[in-house]
C-alpha cells in the first residue's frame, strides 16, 4: 500500500525567550503514515505536539528537520504559491467553532473561499455549490447568505466541515475538531464525518486529546507525549492491550460511565503513575520524557533515550520492551508478552 | 525587578540617541543660512563666511554632527546665536516652571481622572452618565480657550488669582501655587477627562474577569476587592495612558506658558523659533525629548511593578 | 479576541449576545454603527460636523460679508441684525470670519488622518500578521515616535518649512501613524490566531486578500473609533497652531487666530471669545462623542460585571412569573418536593430556584427555571447538562454571584441552617467563603495576576480568619501541601501566569478551602484540564471530602466525571432538573430519555467504528422554551401528550424524573434513537 501522507523524522522547534536561549522542541523525531481513505489518530495531552504536527502537515508551521511527503511529493518546504496547488488536496477542521468563521463575511462566502481561490466560479454556480455543500452537512441550503454569529457551535463546525470538503480533498486534518462541542452535538458531528468519509473516501488525520473519541474513529493510533511518539499501532491493540506505561496511564485516567467499573479503574489509575503532574520533576535532558512520572522508571530511563521498537505489531518507545536496554524489568515484561501471544 | 530596570534603561538609550539624531538632522533642513539671519539682509559674503567659520557651519555635516553630539554628551548644548549665552544655562533656568506645570497637571489628571473613572464604572446609572458628560465637556474644551476663560473669570472678574507670571517655589511657596492654579487647570482638564474615560473602561474590563468572582467566593469584602484588586489591575492601562497624557501636556505647556507669560522651556523654545536661534531650538527639543523618554521609562517601570507578567523580556 | 471566553462560559455569553443585538444579521461593525446612529447625541454630533463641513466648503456662498472687509467705525459690535454675531476689533463680521475660519484647520485634520491611515494601517497589518524582525523594527520605530514630544516637533517643522501648514499637518500624520500602527498591529495579532485565518491560509488565499478581507475587516471597529479620536486630536492641535499663528496665514481668518484676537481684548470686549469657543468645543465634542458611542456599541465593550452589587441580586421569595409558572408546571398544583422533608443532615435545600434576565423590552425570562435541590452533608452532587441547560447559573445562584443584571429567586433557600431568603445582602455576602466556596472552570484566569500565590492565599487568611502575617503564611503553605503540592514555598512565591493549568487549579482549590467552608461549589473544575490531570483533581476533591466531611456540588458536562467522583447526580435540561438520584442508580438505570441520550452519545474506548447513537437538534434557547416537555422535540419516544402540558418532577423513593412515559420506555430511547436516526 503506498501511503497518501508520510511523515518522516519530523522535528518542529519554537523560539522561546530571547534569541540566545535554545529553541523548544515541540515535535521531536516523529514518523507515521496515512493510507488513502484511512483514519489515523494522533492522541496526547496539551504540550504533546499533536496539533503542531497537524499544522506542519498543513504548511502552517515550518519543520526544523524531517520530511513530509504527500502522494509521493515532498511538501516540507513549499512556498505559499506552491501550497495553493496543494490546498485542493489537503484541508482541515480546527477546534474552536467560534473563531472558525470570519464574522464579517457570509457563511456561503466562507464555504466557497477555497474554490474561489482555486478557480473562477461564477455566482450562479457558486450559489448552487454552496447549497449542495450545506446540505451535505445537514444544514438548510438557504443559510448561505447569513453571517456566522447566528449559528451555534455545532452548526459552525458543520459549516467548517463543508468548507473543508468543498475542494474534494484527499486528506482532512481534524485538529480537535469536536473537543469544544457538547456531548450530543459532538456525536452528531462525528457521525457526519464518518458518513462523509465513507462517501468521499477522504483520509483523516484525527487529532484529539480524548482517547475514546480517537479510538472510536481511527484505524490506527499514535500516542504522543512531549513531542515524541510513545506508542503507535492498530487502535484495538493500543487500546485493549496498551504496552507503553504512558498509554496505560492515559487509558486509566479516562473515566467509565458505570460507577462500579469506574471505581475498579480508579484503583488501576492510582498505580499507573508514580507521582502527580504537580510534583513531577522535569524530564531528563537525555533519556525518556515520561520517566519522571513512570512507575517502571529505572536508571537507564533517566540517561538513555529509548529506541523505537517493534513489539507485537506496533512501535513502542520504551526500555521495558528492549531486551538490550538493561532495564531490570525488561525480561519479565517481554516474557509476559510472549505468554499472552501464545495463549 | 532590578533586571527589569536595567533592561528598560538600556532600551531607553538607543531611543534617546535616535531622537537626538533626528532632531539634529531636522534642524539641518532649515532653509537659509543662520548667519544670514544673524547679520540681517545687508551682510557681506565675508561676514557670513566669518560667522560660518565661527559657528563651525563650514565643516562637513558628519563633523558638525559629531561635534554637536559629543558636546551634548559632555553636557554642552552650545551657545545661543542671539544672546550668546549658554543654551544649557538658559534652559536650566526654565526647567522648574515647565516641570511644575506639567507634573502638577499630570498628577491632578491622574488622581481626579482615576477616581472619577472608578466611581463612574462602579456606580453606573446616573452617576456614570453625569461623570461621562462632564468628562466629554472636558475633552471638548481647547486648553488655550479655556485658559483665556479662566483668566477672564478668576483674574479679571473675581480678581482671586494672578492672571500671569510665575513665582519660583523657593521664593514663595504660596505665590508659586497661586500662580500655578489657573495654568495647571487649563492644562489638565483635557487630560483629566481622557484618563477618566480610560479608567472607567479599564475598571469595567477588570470587573468582567473571572478572578473577581473567585475573590468574592473566598469571602473578601466588596470594598477590599475593589481597592486592592480591581484598582490595581485597572491601573495598568491607566498608567500607560497617563504617560501619553504627559507627552500631550508638554505640548500644551508651550501654549499655556505663552498665555500666562510663564518663562518656561516652552517660551524659550517659541522665542528661539521666532529668532531662528538654532542651538536653543535644538537644546529645547532635546530637553523635551529627555522628559518624554524619562516618563516613558517611569511608566514602564511602574507597570512592571504592578503587573508581574510584563516583567519577562 | 473573546473566543476563549465564549467557549469557557457559553451559557453566560449566550445571554450577553441576545441583549445586545440590534439587527442580528449584519457584521458587528455595521450593527455597532446602526446602534450608535440611533443615539440622539450621535445624531446631533453628526449634524454639527456636517454643518461645519458644509459651511467650510461653501463659505464664499454662505458668508454674509467678506471676512476681511474692515469697518473701523463698527468695531467691537455686539450681535445685531446686521452682524448676527457682532464684529471684531477691526469691525470685521464675526460670523463670516467663523464660516471661513475652519477651512484650513479641517483640511489639515483630513490630511493628518489620511497620512496616519496610509502609513499606519498597512504597516500595522504586516507587523501584526508577520511578526518576526519586521515587527521588532516597527516596534522600535513606534517607540521612537512615541518618544518625540509631538507638539514641539510640529513647531520645529513650522520653523523649518517656513510655516507650511501641509507640512506641519503631514508631520502630525506621521507621528499619529504610530498610534494607528500599534492599534492595527495588536488587532491583527489577535485576529491572526483566530481559526478562520488558518483556514484561509490553508485554502491558499493570497496575502493581500488575506490581510484585507480576513484581518483588516475584523479590526475595522476599533479603527473607526480611533479615526474619530484622531480627528479630534488633530483638530485641537491645528487650532493651537493657528492660535500661535504657526502654519496659518495671518491674513486669512482661522479659529485659533480668532481666539488669539479675543485674548488681546479680554478685559474690555469679552464677547469676542464666545462664538469661537462654542464652535471649537462643539466640534471636538462631536468627534469624541461619535467615537465614544461607537466604541461602546462594539461587541467587545459589552461585558458583564462579575462583581456583585452592594444590594446584590436579591433573592425574592416568589419567582418572577410565578403565575405563569404555576399554570405551566404541575397542572395547577404546586410542584411536589423532589426529596423527603428536611432533616438534620441536610446542608443545602433550595426549592423553586430561578435565575432571570431582562429582555430588551424590560420583561424577564428565566435561564434557571424552578430547580429543587437537597444536598446532605458529605455528599458529592454532580449537576450534569449541556451548555444552555442552566447548570452553571444554578451553581452561581447558590453563591449569590449571578452576573448582573441577573436576578435570583426561590421559594426556599437554606444553607447550613441559614435561611438565605431572609438575610440582608451583607449577611449573604458573609456566607461566601465561610460557608459556601467556589472553584471555577478556568484556573489560569481565576487568580488575580498581580499577586503571588502566597499573597493571594494569605489575604483571606488574615482578613477573614484573622491570622497574623506569619501564621497566615504558614497556613498558606499548609493549604498548598494539602492540595498535593510538594514544594509549597516555591509555588507560594510564583505568580499565576508561571503555573501550569493543573497546578493553578490546585491553588484555586486551596483558595476555596481557606475559610473552611461546608459546601464547595466546583463549576466544571476539570474541563480545561488534561485527562490525567482531571483524574488527579477528582482524586484530590474526593480526598478532601473524606478528610474534612465537606459537601461538594460538582457542575460538569461529562458523565464520566460523575461516575468517577459523585455520589448523587442531577441531570439538567433547559433550565430544569429532568432526573435526579444516586449516581450508581442513574448511570446504570437511566429513566429519562435525555439521560439515556447523553449516555449513548459517549463513545467508549475499545468499541471501535460505527455510528454513535445520537439525537437531532440542540438545546432550545431560554427565550423559546416550549410549554410542554422541553425535550419533547428531540425525544425519540415522545408522544403528542408530551408537548401538551408542562411536566412536573415526579418523586419515586430516592429518585426523581420529569417524564410522563414509563421508565422502561424511556430506557428504550437509546435503541429507538439509533433506529430513528440512521439515514438510508
Amino acid at each position: 500500500m503506498s501511503a497518501l501522507l508520510r511523515v518522516e523524522g519530523l522535528v518542529v522547534e519554537f523560539r522561546v525567550g530571547g534569541w540566545r536561549s535554545p529553541p523548544l522542541r515541540a515535535v521531536d523525531d516523529v514518523s507515521f503514515e496515512i493510507g488513502p481513505g484511512e483514519t489515523v489518530g494522533l492522541v496526547g495531552e496539551s504540550g504533546s505536539g499533536k496539533s503542531t504536527i497537524g499544522r506542519a502537515v498543513l504548511g502552517l508551521q515550518r519543520a526544523a528537520a524531517g520530511r513530509i511527503i504527500f502522494d509521493g511529493d515532498d511538501i516540507t518546504d513549499r512556498t505559499a504559491s506552491q501550497r495553493r496547488e496543494l490546498a485542493k488536496a489537503i484541508s482541515a477542521v480546527f477546534q474552536d467553532p467560534y473563531s472558525s468563521l470570519n464574522p464579517a463575511i457570509s457563511v456561503g462566502r466562507s464555504i466557497l473561499e477555497p474554490l474561489l481561490v482555486q478557480r473562477k466560479l461564477d455566482d450562479a454556480a457558486g450559489q448552487l455549490k454552496a447549497g449542495e455543500l450545506l446540505e451535505a452537512v445537514r444544514l438548510p441550503k438557504d443559510v448561505s447568505k447569513r453571517l456566522p454569529h447566528s449559528f451555534s457551535g455545532g452548526q459552525r463546525q458543520r459549516i467548517a466541515i463543508a468548507r473543508s470538503l468543498s475542494t474534494e480533498p484527499r486528506l482532512l486534518v481534524c485538529d480537535e475538531a469536536v473537543s469544544a462541542l457538547d456531548v450530543i452535538t459532538r456525536a452528531q458531528v462525528l457521525n457526519l464525518l464518518e458518513d462523509l468519509q465513507s462517501r468521499t473516501n477522504v483520509a483523516l488525520l484525527f487529532i484529539a486529546h480524548d482517547i475514546p473519541i480517537v479510538g472510536h474513529h481511527a484505524r490506527r493510533i499514535v500516542v504522543l507525549y512531549r513531542g515524541r511518539i510513545m506508542e503507535q499501532g492498530l487502535t484495538e491493540d493500543v487500546i485493549n492491550r496498551p504496552l507503553h506505561p504512558y498509554t496505560r496511564a492515559l487509558l486509566a485516567a479516562v473515566p467509565l460511565l458505570d460507577p462500579e467499573q469506574q471505581s475498579a479503574r480508579r484503583e488501576s489509575r492510582a498505580a499507573s503513575v508514580s507521582v502527580s503532574t504537580a510534583n513531577a520533576a522535569p524530564p531528563p535532558a537525555e533519556g525518556c520524557v515520561f520517566a519522571p512520572r513512570c512507575p517502571y522508571a529505572a536508571d537507564v530511563c533517566q540517561t538513555k533515550r529509548p529506541l523505537d521498537l517493534s513489539v507485537s505489531g506496533r512501535t513502542v518507545q520504551c526500555h521495558l520492551f528492549d531486551p538490550d536496554s538493561g532495564h531490570p524489568q525488561a525480561d519479565a515484561e517481554l516474557s509476559a508478552l510472549d505468554r499472552a501471544a501464545s495463549s | 525587578m532590578l533586571r527589569v530596570i536595567r533592561n528598560r534603561l538600556l532600551q531607553a538609550i538607543p531611543t534617546l540617541l535616535v531622537v537626538a539624531t533626528l532632531t539634529f538632522l531636522l534642524i539641518q533642513l532649515v532653509p537659509g543660512n543662520p548667519a544670514n539671519f544673524m547679520l540681517g539682509p545687508g551682510a557681506t559674503l565675508a561676514q557670513v563666511h566669518y560667522i560660518d567659520k565661527q559657528l563651525g557651519l563650514n565643516l562637513p555635516i558628519y563633523t558638525q554632527y559629531w561635534n554637536w553630539l559629543s558636546g551634548v554628551l559632555g553636557g554642552h548644548l552650545g551657545t545661543s546665536y542671539v544672546g550668546h549665552t549658554s543654551v544649557g544655562v538658559t534652559l536650566d533656568h526654565a526647567v522648574p516652571a515647565t516641570m511644575s506645570l506639567a507634573v502638577l497637571a499630570t498628577v491632578f489628571a491622574l488622581v481626579v481622572g482615576f477616581t472619577g473613572g472608578i466611581i463612574a464604572a462602579l456606580r453606573g446609572g446616573i452617576v456614570d452618565r453625569l461623570i461621562r458628560f462632564t468628562a466629554s465637556l472636558g475633552l471638548g474644551v481647547p486648553n488655550f480657550w479655556l485658559a483665556v476663560l479662566l483668566v477672564y473669570v478668576f483674574a479679571v472678574k473675581l480678581a482671586l488669582l494672578p492672571a500671569t507670571g510665575y513665582t519660583s517655589f523657593t521664593q514663595s511657596p504660596k505665590a508659586w501655587i497661586l500662580g500655578l492654579i489657573l495654568p495647571v487647570l487649563a492644562l489638565t482638564v483635557n487630560n483629566t477627562a481622557q484618563i477618566m474615560f480610560q479608567a472607567r473602561n479599564s475598571v469595567l474590563e477588570v470587573l468582567s474577569r473571572d478572578f473577581v468572582r473567585t475573590l468574592q467566593a473566598t469571602g473578601l469584602s466588596r470594598r477590599r476587592i475593589i481597592l486592592r484588586h480591581i484598582v490595581r489591575n485597572a491601573a495598568i492601562p491607566v498608567i500607560t495612558v497617563a504617560g501619553f497624557v504627559f507627552v500631550v501636556t508638554l505640548g500644551g505647556v508651550v501654549v499655556i506658558e505663552l498665555i500666562f507669560n510663564i518663562l518656561g522651556i516652552g517660551q524659550v523654545f517659541l522665542t528661539a523659533v521666532n529668532e531662528h536661534d538654532v542651538p536653543t531650538v535644538q537644546g529645547a527639543i532635546l530637553y523635551f525629548t529627555l522628559a518624554v523618554v524619562l516618563v516613558n521609562l517611569g511608566v514602564d517601570l511602574i507597570v512592571a511593578w504592578i503587573d508581574p507578567r510584563t516583567r519577562v523580556r | 479576541m473573546t473566543s476563549g471566553r465564549e467557549m469557557a462560559t457559553p451559557e453566560i455569553l449566550s445571554i450577553d449576545t441576545e441583549t445586545v443585538t440590534a439587527n442580528p444579521d449584519a457584521p458587528a461593525l455595521r450593527r455597532a454603527l446602526t446602534a450608535a446612529a440611533k443615539h440622539p447625541s450621535v445624531v446631533a454630533a453628526a449634524l454639527w460636523l456636517l454643518l461645519v463641513g458644509l459651511a467650510s466648503v461653501f463659505s464664499s456662498q454662505l458668508a454674509p460679508y467678506d471676512p476681511l472687509a474692515q469697518n473701523v467705525m463698527d468695531s467691537y459690535a455686539l450681535p445685531s441684525l446686521h452682524h448676527l454675531l457682532g464684529t471684531d476689533q477691526l469691525g470685521r463680521d464675526l460670523l463670516s470670519r467663523l464660516i471661513f475660519g475652519g477651512r484650513g484647520i479641517l483640511l489639515g485634520c483630513c490630511e493628518t488622518v489620511a497620512i496616519a491611515l496610509t502609513i499606519g494601517v498597512p504597516l500595522g497589518l504586516v507587523a501584526g500578521y508577520r511578526g518576526g524582525w519586521i515587527d521588532s523594527v516597527l516596534a522600535f520605530v513606534v517607540n521612537v515616535l512615541f518618544s518625540i514630544p509631538g507638539f514641539v516637533l510640529l513647531i520645529a517643522v513650522a520653523f523649518i518649512t517656513a510655516d507650511s501648514l501641509p507640512a506641519i499637518m503631514g508631520a502630525l500624520g506621521v507621528l499619529a501613524s504610530a498610534t494607528i500602527l500599534r492599534l492595527v498591529r495588536s488587532s491583527a495579532l489577535a485576529v491572526r490566531s483566530q481559526g478562520f485565518v488558518d483556514y484561509a491560509r490553508i485554502a491558499g488565499v493570497p496575502l493581500p486578500l488575506l490581510l484585507t478581507r480576513h484581518i483588516l475587516r475584523n479590526t475595522l471597529g476599533t479603527l473607526v473609533v480611533q479615526v474619530f479620536y484622531l480627528f479630534s486630536l488633530a483638530f485641537v492641535i491645528a487650532a493651537s497652531l493657528s492660535f500661535l499663528a504657526l502654519g496659518f496665514n495671518p491674513a486669512t481668518p482661522s479659529w485659533g487666530q480668532m481666539v488669539f484676537d479675543a485674548t488681546q481684548n479680554i478685559y474690555l470686549h469679552s464677547w469676542l471669545m464666545v462664538p469661537v469657543g462654542v464652535i471649537l468645543t462643539a466640534t471636538v465634542l462631536a468627534f469624541q462623542t461619535i467615537g465614544n458611542v461607537i466604541r461602546e456599541s462594539l461587541p467587545q465593550a459589552n461585558r458583564d460585571s462579575l462583581l456583585a452589587g452592594k444590594s446584590g441580586p436579591i433573592a425574592v421569595a416568589e419567582p418572577w412569573d410565578q403565575a405563569a409558572r404555576l399554570e405551566r408546571s404541575g397542572r395547577g398544583s404546586a410542584p411536589a418536593p423532589a426529596v423527603p422533608e428536611i432533616s438534620d443532615d441536610v446542608l443545602l435545600r433550595v426549592d423553586g430556584l430561578c435565575v432571570s434576565f431582562p429582555r430588551q423590552d424590560g420583561s424577564r425570562y428565566n435561564v434557571v427555571d424552578g430547580v429543587d435541590l437537597t444536598v446532605r452533608r458529605g455528599e458529592m452532587l454532580g449537576v450534569v447538562g449541556e451548555s444552555g441547560s442552566g447548570k452553571t447559573m444554578s451553581a452561581l445562584a447558590l453563591l449569590d454571584l449571578v452576573p448582573r443584571p441577573g436576578v435570583i429567586s426561590a421559594r426556599r433557600f437554606e444553607v447550613a441552617g441559614h435561611n438565605v431568603l431572609t438575610l440582608q445582602p451583607k449577611e449573604r455576602a458573609r456566607l461566601r467563603g465561610r460557608v459556601v466556596s467556589y472553584v471555577s472552570q478556568e484556573p489560569m484566569v481565576a487568580l488575580d495576576p498581580c499577586f503571588t500565590i502566597g499573597a493571594t492565599l494569605s489575604e483571606p487568611l488574615r482578613v477573614i480568619r484573622g491570622l497574623g502575617r506569619k501564621a497566615a503564611h504558614a497556613e498558606a503553605l499548609d493549604l498548598l501541601r494539602r492540595v498535593g503540592i510538594a514544594r509549597p514555598e516555591m509555588v507560594a512565591r510564583s505568580y499565576p501566569h508561571q503555573l501550569s493549568g493543573g497546578m493553578a487549579q490546585r491553588v484555586a482549590i486551596a483558595l476555596a478551602l481557606v475559610s473552611q467552608p461546608e459546601l464547595l461549589i466546583a463549576d466544571e473544575p476539570t474541563t480545561a484540564l488534561d485527562v490525567t490531570i482531571q483524574a488527579e483533581i477528582l482524586d484530590l476533591l474526593r480526598e478532601l471530602q473524606s478528610d474534612t466531611g465537606m459537601t461538594v456540588v460538582l457542575v460538569t458536562h461529562d458523565l464520566g466525571v460523575v461516575a468517577d467522583a459523585c455520589s448523587h447526580v442531577a441531570v439538567m435540561y433547559a433550565g430544569q432538573i429532568v432526573e435526579y438520584g444516586a449516581a450508581s442508580d442513574i448511570l446504570t438505570k437511566p429513566s429519562h430519555p435525555y439521560t439515556t441520550s447523553l449516555m449513548a452519545a459517549v463513545p467508549t474506548a475499545g468499541a471501535q467504528g460505527g455510528r454513535l447513537q445520537t439525537i437531532t437538534g440542540s438545546v432550545p434557547s431560554p427565550q423559546s422554551w416550549p410549554v410542554g416537555c422541553r425535550f419533547a422535540n428531540r425525544c425519540p419516544v415522545a408522544i403528542d401528550e408530551c408537548s401538551a402540558a408542562p411536566v412536573s418532577l415526579q418523586v419515586e423513593e430516592a429518585r426523581a424524573r420529569r417524564c410522563i412515559r414509563e421508565p422502561t420506555v424511556a430506557r428504550l430511547a437509546r435503541d429507538v434513537a439509533h433506529v430513528v436516526r440512521s439515514p438510508e
